[in-house]
């Protein structure tokens, strides 16, 4: 050419000839990120230690995706940071008094297991780091059960919550915090409580919307992780519709459907049906489970209503496991689990119409 | 309400570099290379031979069949070769080469004015095929089939496209902007071949300039009207443009007459008058010529057969492209040389410095896809079926129904080539087809 350009090495190939930039590792990391002031607030709640639970389950799910993968002599992909996720997630839904091998062997089994096996990211069926939790509550079940949660720390905002909430009985601010959770105590029946009002045995709505309570270390400020949760809404990662129907359903069931739970009798003040509701999805693991992990994308519907019904099968589930069942407090783990594994028929179901199609 | 259609994508335009440059004749070169099959269809056979005289808007191809389009000389001169010669499809096809005489010189009964008023619907029909019309959109569907609707599916309305939804492209708004009443007159032309009731001039809102001047242009036509739509692509793609303007949808594996409507693109409506009102057959398009390695982006009116290299002498390059695209850059088609003529379907041509990576990894069903597709169907699962080469299941879930928009593709953020597996898939389904029919017989 004139111009003295090189034209030999044009590239050809069919359309489209442009890419949108977000690619798979980009979610993944904004992800990471949505995470990452629920995780920083844990680590500030429960101490050092708790960090060493999240930083080993992270550090162990990248190493077991990297030696799988150099293993299978396939490209090593942990920079997608789709196994970071998954690390962060186990190290979330763990409590902060777990041994430092339960992160690890929940990250190493959700991984290799819950994901590699079946060919890696996008062909695993269930979310990798339910698996990961599921299989070590059921090998290390003393350690990963509610009945040994921690106390809290006398941190300065749980000691002005709980002044302000207990201002007038005179009881010494932060050592009213139990060693069962609400929600283990519901299960069993028990929430009747001995001075004629059970809610005053517990933090108030509003601790547990802060975060300053007992429980899993990434789980308890349902502020943050609706802050989190929000912010992938808006990126569209996920649809606000599965949080909303999981945790409306679950309010509404919680709230209204399990009254025979209370014992009743002229001592006894049962909760009302706004607290009753408010614990059941502030207190434990719904609120991480509705926005991250009933929203993960391999393994849920791929269409919106499929979405919706999935979201609503999760709360049924946890509904069930929680108020029906005897002596399990939590349920969100394996409603989801349950859920993933109806995906295929509800996405089989809950096809889009076709342009032009009349549905059949 | 607001007029648009479902799912959809929204790239960058990249209109800027050429929206506001006003439309430049760019001289017929000194030799051109015009092919036979420019269109969906019949290749035209040949009407001259290597050594006759050709004067400008001469016949050098007849009509194939119904369905194909003739070809006509876009400047006088003399015919070196009728041999196979590299198209924008990257294959060899017949075409005609001719020797400019520079002296533009027209055939008898060509560029001469006719009264249109007279003129019924077959004449205009007829006009339509001897002036070789094609959609001028990048389809290439010739456009008196498309005016020859049967008796059983009436027309009521005539969408007049000037969508242009393709990134980079200005063509069709130059156009729109400075010659509004070419494309109003021929409006009201194809209407009237089509007994259709009303126009509806169609354009995004990107282009509130081009909107002014057609709703001027519209305000002489009783029956007409000009609607804004959304700017979000494929806002032109015939079926989209439908939905959005009626809210009507194709029949799956139909056409538009199915729903009363007639589609045809602001170029080819202006063509149609030029053949009307001057007996001019399509001998030149306008053609945005742009892209982040074009040196001197333009809008350009070009003879039919004049060769990029040519076109690309008087742009210049800013870089080496990576990537010469004839069309938009969503739908067109890479070229391997640039020894490739302009056709009557090249709305543009546009050079790309960088080029999307060719390695793709496993669906993870982030459903952006299923968001993006504006037929509804489910490219991630189509995508996943293909990729295993599993034809028939990924035909269960309307496959067929695609229409190759590329939105899926585009915004995969695995980066997985769904819409080049689904034309092999579509392609291997045909062929199979075709077999059958081999077979049955």
């Amino acid at each position: 050419m004139s111009q003295g350009e090189d034209l030999s090495r044009l590239s050809v190939a069919t359309s489209p000839h442009i890419r949108e930039e977000e690619d798979i590792s980009a979610i993944m990391w904004w992800v990471v990120a949505a995470l990452t002031p629920a995780a920083l607030f844990g680590v500030w709640n429960f101490g050092w230690y708790a960090a060493a639970v999240v930083v080993v389950a992270v550090v162990s799910a990248a190493v077991a995706e990297a030696l799988w993968q150099r293993i299978c002599g396939t490209a090593v992909m942990i920079s997608d940071g789709s196994a970071v996720v998954t690390g962060l997630l186990v190290g979330l839904v763990l409590p902060p008094s777990v041994p430092l091998y339960v992160p690890m062997v929940a990250s190493g089994v959700g991984v290799l297991i819950g994901k590699q096996l079946f060919g890696g990211l996008g062909c695993n069926i269930w979310n990798p780091a339910l698996v990961g939790r599921a299989f070590v509550q059921i090998a290390y079940p003393q350690h990963v059960t509610l009945s040994v949660w921690p106390v809290l720390r006398g941190s300065s905002l749980s000691r002005v919550l709980q002044d302000v909430r207990h201002a007038g009985d005179g009881s010494a601010a932060h050592e009213v915090v139990l060693g069962a959770t609400p929600l283990a105590e519901q299960a069993v029946g028990s929430l009747a409580a001995t001075d004629g009002v059970a809610e005053a045995m517990y933090p108030s709505v509003w601790a547990l919307f802060l975060g300053n309570i007992p429980g899993s270390i990434g789980e308890t400020s349902a502020l943050l992780l609706l802050i989190g949760g929000l912010f992938l809404i808006w990126k569209g990662y996920i649809n606000w519709k599965v949080p909303a129907v999981f945790l409306g359903t679950l309010f509404l069931f919680a709230a209204f459907v399990p009254t025979w739970k209370i014992p009743t009798g002229e001592d006894i003040v049962a909760p009302s049906w706004w607290f009753f509701g408010m614990y059941q999805i502030f207190a434990g693991g719904a609120v991480i489970g509705a926005f991250f992990m009933a929203t993960d994308m391999v393994t849920t519907p791929i269409t919106s209503s499929g979405q919706v019904i999935f979201a609503l099968g999760c709360a049924l589930i946890t509904a069930l496991i929680r108020l029906v069942g005897h002596g399990f407090p939590e349920g969100v783990a394996y409603s989801i689990l349950l859920m993933n594994t109806a995906t295929p028929v509800i996405d089989r179901y809950t096809r889009p119409r076709t342009y032009g199609t009349v549905k059949k | 309400m607001r007029l648009t259609f479902s799912g959809g994508v929204h790239p960058r335009e990249a209109k800027d570099a050429t929206k506001a440059l006003p439309i430049e004749a760019f001289e017929a070169p000194q030799v051109l290379v015009v092919p036979l099959l420019q269109h969906i269809g019949a290749p035209a056979r040949a009407a001259v031979k290597a050594g006759d005289k050709v004067a400008k808007g001469e016949t050098i191809g007849e009509p194939g069949g119904f369905i194909s389009a003739a070809v006509h000389a876009p400047v006088s001169g003399t015919v070196s070769a009728v041999e196979p010669r590299l198209g924008p499809g990257g294959r060899k096809i017949m075409a005609v080469v001719i020797e400019n005489d520079g002296e533009d010189r027209w055939a008898d009964g060509t560029n001469v004015k006719r009264d249109t008023s007279s003129l019924d619907a077959d004449t205009i029909r007829n006009i339509a095929s001897d002036a070789g019309l094609v959609g001028m959109g990048g389809a290439a569907f010739p456009t008196h089939v498309k005016l020859s609707p049967p008796d059983n599916k009436p027309i009521e309305l005539l969408l007049v496209n000037g969508a242009e939804c393709e990134p980079f492209l200005t063509a069709d708004h130059r156009l729109m902007l400075e010659e509004p009443e070419r494309i109003a007159f021929g409006a009201q032309l194809a209407a009237r071949a089509v007994s259709a009731a009303r126009i509806i001039f169609a354009l995004e809102d990107n282009k509130p300039d081009a909107a002014e001047t057609l709703e001027k242009a519209a305000s002489k036509i009783p029956s007409a009207t000009v609607v804004t739509l959304p700017t979000r692509y494929p806002q032109g793609a015939e079926k989209q443009l439908i939905e959005a303007v009626t809210g009507r949808q194709v029949p799956s594996g139909g056409l538009p007459m199915d729903v009363g409507v007639l589609v045809q693109n602001v170029g080819t409506c202006a063509a149609l008058q030029d053949a009307c009102a001057f007996n001019v057959p399509l001998i030149e398009r306008i053609t945005t010529v742009t892209g982040p390695s074009a040196g001197r982006p333009a809008n350009l009116r070009v003879r039919i057969g004049t060769l990029y290299e040519a076109l690309f002498e008087r742009v210049g390059f800013a870089g080496a492209p990576r990537r010469i695209v004839m069309g938009g850059p969503m739908m067109g088609m890479a070229q391997g040389s640039v020894e490739v003529p302009v056709t009557k379907g090249t709305s543009g041509i546009v050079l790309l410095d960088s080029v999307p990576g060719d390695v793709w990894r496993a669906c993870i069903r982030c459903g952006k896809c299923v968001r993006a597709c504006p037929v509804s169907i489910v490219p991630s699962q189509i995508s996943v079926f293909l990729e295993r080469g599993y034809v028939d299941e990924a035909n269960e879930i309307d496959m067929l129904d695609c229409i190759e928009c590329g939105c899926c593709t585009y915004v995969c953020p695995a980066r997985r080539p769904i819409v080049n597996w689904i034309k092999a898939g579509k392609a291997e389904l045909a062929e199979r087809r075709a077999r059958e029919r081999e077979g049955a017989k």
